[in-house]
């Protein structure tokens, strides 16, 4: 029997690492062990693929359908039922930093291909990554690379690239480029394009493809970040992921997003980490590893910087981390099932339009997430969902609290809910709230079937008032 | 042993019908199956998206691209769908269609009107679990293939269960989540075996008498085969869904032929387009090449007419591929 310190650990993984998970794939993880269990994270191949046959037979919109929503709805199915957690929560991190948007790309499909690469390579080698990226054609058409010629540079894919994407403008003061090598970098890329695709009228959207054109491209002698030479694309891709820049700027990020917030973006150039010694271990990584984000990823799921309880609950949970994760513990939505725009719906109303970030910054995070609106939405999607007592995971758990017994105190309750719903952890004032509720409804049973199903909805009450809770939005 | 000449089959590309139309427009929205009845007449089912509130219907049509009307819609109420997955006329010309989510048969009269449905979920016979491919036989029963419980199933057209056959497994006569059927003049009964990459043909008892696919991308080979016809020189026509195509084999399982798609502009799409000519005829000028938009997308269902049309439901282009044989 896994300790209770174990599975809370594990519970801080498969929340930060994936999408959250049941008691029941906890306790099997937590048996398994969690050096063996980031291994597994670490390795999706090593897991079933997703069943994209079975899900575009009964989908079809999920392969070919013409906007937006339906691709949404098919990430949000992908994020609910996947055997692979991490490499959608990477792809969902990557596009989260690789902001893109359906807004101006307007090729649904053409996004979709870009969160397939996300997949492939999101824990692979950042070098390749940045390559891919770079051919990218909603990226292409995003920040208008098809319009960086050769003498009539467009800077703004080589701008985003040095600023958003990859070493940031600044660290410890100062800056990390120049000017000049923002200019440079659009150089380097020019003849970097895509093919003009198909209109989508009248039989919807084609894919547009990288397209290399020698003859766009200049080739003059450049300096860049200090280096000479007739740089290409993939010259400046090298040169940048050399950079300390680089390394800080991608831990930085990893840590922002697996382990404590850090500030916004724009203010790191003058600010610096939260826990510097922890971003030295990732940076190190990734120049250990000649740039592997995997081996980043596994120095930070082991460390114990990762590991400490002050960071466990201290991280405000994206809208995308909330949805999937309340779903993945409803046990709703595992397998293909019509009206996961419902669901999928509810993450855009907390903030979140996923395949349509705001701007090429993308979200902002960690407090930036709870408005007032957006938290009544938080509150009424999580309590819908575990109040309902026909979704398998909530009757499971509903299954679990009565096998206990057939009387409970209203502590014991309390407790073996916040466990199985998490485990959450909430100060004594909540835990004493809650107990105060469960007393109010008179003595817990479960003995016979009058009481069994007066307890579930009891259950099923409580639940939700967890849900509501500050603490359930927390990772 | 002697060898005998057998006709090769040629192909000659004919018209598409369709466009993507949102559900108040002329066009399709994922066409996932489609029926051919007497004088050109055709039923096309239409998938489209539950997050449309009109966004499952099957549109009347002729084969000469006439609009003729839709009936349907989004739900779980009677004469509505949820993931509509094969269509099938009977002697009469009633539309049987068939819900993999709803488990159950929707029958309408010939102008759409609905007039009732049928099916139970289990794995007893007579129930089953996501209906997917249906085709009437000789005698005007039905053949459900029962995907989740991997076995043909024949009704009377009122839902009474006469018998079944195969069950879960890769072997001979055994099935794997089948999509497609159809029945040919024999009663000879061919299903798309669609998580075993082949197509199996069975007596009209039931019984095993041939496969055909290997899984693959090449001559011959398939992944996920979803429809299937016969026409009446016992040729083979698989809708290859997973290899976005559509082959043809000949009656001893043999391949004979491959259509990849030569879509051109249909009578529906030259209206959509000329309600904005500016916009949209230009960019279409500007494109490169348009082989792309020709070839088959995601095709799904398939139906033979009288008159020796082959068509093909195309749920990723939304639209039907019309070809015709010709014989050399």
């Amino acid at each position: 029997m896994p300790m209770v310190n174990d599975l809370a650990l594990m519970g801080h993984l498969m929340r930060r690492a994936g999408f959250g998970a049941g008691r029941e794939e906890l306790e099997a993880r937590a048996a398994k062990g969690y050096a063996a269990t980031v291994d597994e994270l670490l390795h999706p191949e090593q897991q079933p693929p997703f069943d994209d046959d079975l899900a575009y037979r009964y989908i079809p919109y999920f392969r070919t359908g013409t906007g937006i929503q339906g691709y949404q709805c098919y990430w949000m199915h992908r994020m609910i039922s996947t055997k692979r957690p991490l490499e959608e929560k990477m792809a969902l991190f990557w596009h989260s930093v690789f902001a893109t948007g359906f807004s101006k790309v307007e090729n649904a499909p053409q996004m979709n291909r870009q969160l397939q690469m996300l997949r492939q390579y999101g824990m692979g080698n950042f070098r390749t990554l940045l390559v891919e990226m770079s051919r990218d054609p909603a990226m292409i058409f995003w920040l208008d690379n098809c319009e960086n010629h050769k003498g009539a540079p467009n800077e703004n894919w080589g701008r985003e690239l040095l600023e958003l994407f990859t070493m940031g403008v600044g660290m410890d003061g100062q800056a990390n480029y120049s000017e000049d090598d923002v200019k440079v970098a659009a150089r380097a890329f020019t003849g970097w394009t895509m093919t003009t695709g198909l209109p989508r009228y009248p039989y919807g959207e084609h894919f547009n493809t990288f397209e290399y054109r020698p003859g766009d491209h200049d080739d003059d002698e450049k300096t860049f970040l200090g280096e000479q030479g007739r740089f290409n694309g993939e010259d400046v891709v090298d040169i940048i992921c050399k950079q300390p820049a680089t390394a800080r700027f991608i831990s930085r990020h990893l840590y922002n997003f697996f382990v404590a917030d850090e500030p916004q973006v724009p203010a790191w150039q003058n600010t610096p980490p939260r826990d510097p010694a922890a971003i030295r271990i990732l940076e190190q990584a990734y120049f250990d590893s000649h740039y592997d984000i995997r081996a980043m990823l596994w120095a930070l799921f082991s460390s114990e910087f990762f590991k400490a309880s002050n960071v466990r609950y201290a991280k405000v949970k994206s809208p995308a981390e909330l949805v999937a994760g309340v779903m993945r513990l409803a046990g709703d939505y595992t397998s293909a099932k019509p009206y996961i725009h419902t669901i999928s719906a509810s993450c855009n109303y907390m903030g979140q339009e996923l395949l349509n970030p705001p701007t090429v910054e993308g979200w902002h995070t960690g407090k930036e997430w709870i408005d007032s609106g957006a938290l009544v939405e938080r509150v009424n999607f999580a309590a819908d969902q575990v109040g309902d007592l026909a979704k398998p995971g909530v009757r499971r758990m509903a299954e679990r609290l009565a096998a206990w017994g057939p009387a409970l105190t209203a502590a014991h309750l309390v407790d073996r809910c916040l466990e199985l719903i998490g485990p959450v952890r909430v100060p004594p004032s909540r835990r004493a709230e809650l107990i105060t509720y469960v007393e109010h409804g008179g003595p817990v049973r479960c003995g016979n079937q009058a009481e069994r199903q007066a307890f579930d909805q009891r259950v099923a009450r409580l639940l939700q008032l967890i849900v509501a809770a500050p603490e359930f939005q927390l990772n | 042993m002697s060898t005998q000449a057998i006709a090769s089959p040629s192909y000659r590309y004919s018209h598409t019908i369709g466009n993507a139309a949102a559900g108040g427009q002329v066009g399709f929205r994922h066409p996932v199956d489609v029926a051919a009845g007497k004088g050109g007449l055709l039923y096309v089912l239409n998938s489209s998206y539950e997050f449309q509130e009109d966004g499952k219907w099957v549109v009347r049509c002729n084969v000469g691209e006439d609009y003729l009307g839709k009936f349907g819609g989004n739900g779980d109420g009677e004469g509505q769908f949820v993931w509509p997955n094969s269509i099938a006329l009977d002697q009469q010309g009633c539309v049987y269609i068939t819900d993999e989510y709803l488990h159950r048969i929707s029958i309408f009269d010939c102008g759409g009107n609905f007039q009732g449905r049928w099916g139970t979920l289990g794995d007893d016979p007579g129930e089953w679990e996501r209906p997917a491919g249906i085709a009437f036989d000789g005698d005007d029963h039905l053949l459900v293939a029962d995907s989740l419980n991997h076995r043909i199933q024949r009704y009377t057209k009122d839902g009474r269960f006469l018998s079944q056959f195969c069950g879960f497994g890769a072997g001979d006569g055994q099935l794997n989540t089948p999509w497609g059927l159809t029945v040919d003049r024999q009663g000879n009964i061919y299903v798309a075996d669609w998580r075993n990459d082949r197509v199996q043909k069975f007596d009209p008892q039931g019984r095993f008498l041939l496969k055909l696919g290997v899984p693959g991308a090449g001559d011959g080979h398939l992944k996920r085969p979803s429809g299937v016809a016969v026409d009446t020189q016992g040729f083979i026509y698989v809708v290859d869904w997973g290899n976005d195509r559509v082959q043809v084999f000949d009656s001893q399982g043999r391949f004979a032929a491959k259509l990849l798609g030569d879509a051109g502009m249909s009578k529906w799409g030259m209206q959509r387009l000329s309600s904005n000519p500016e916009s949209m005829l230009e960019k279409r000028a500007q494109a490169r090449s348009m082989e792309a938009e020709k070839r088959f997308y995601q095709p799904v269902g398939i139906d033979l007419d009288r008159e020796g049309h082959v068509i093909v439901a195309e749920s990723g282009r939304h639209r039907l591929q019309i070809y015709q044989k010709v014989l050399t």
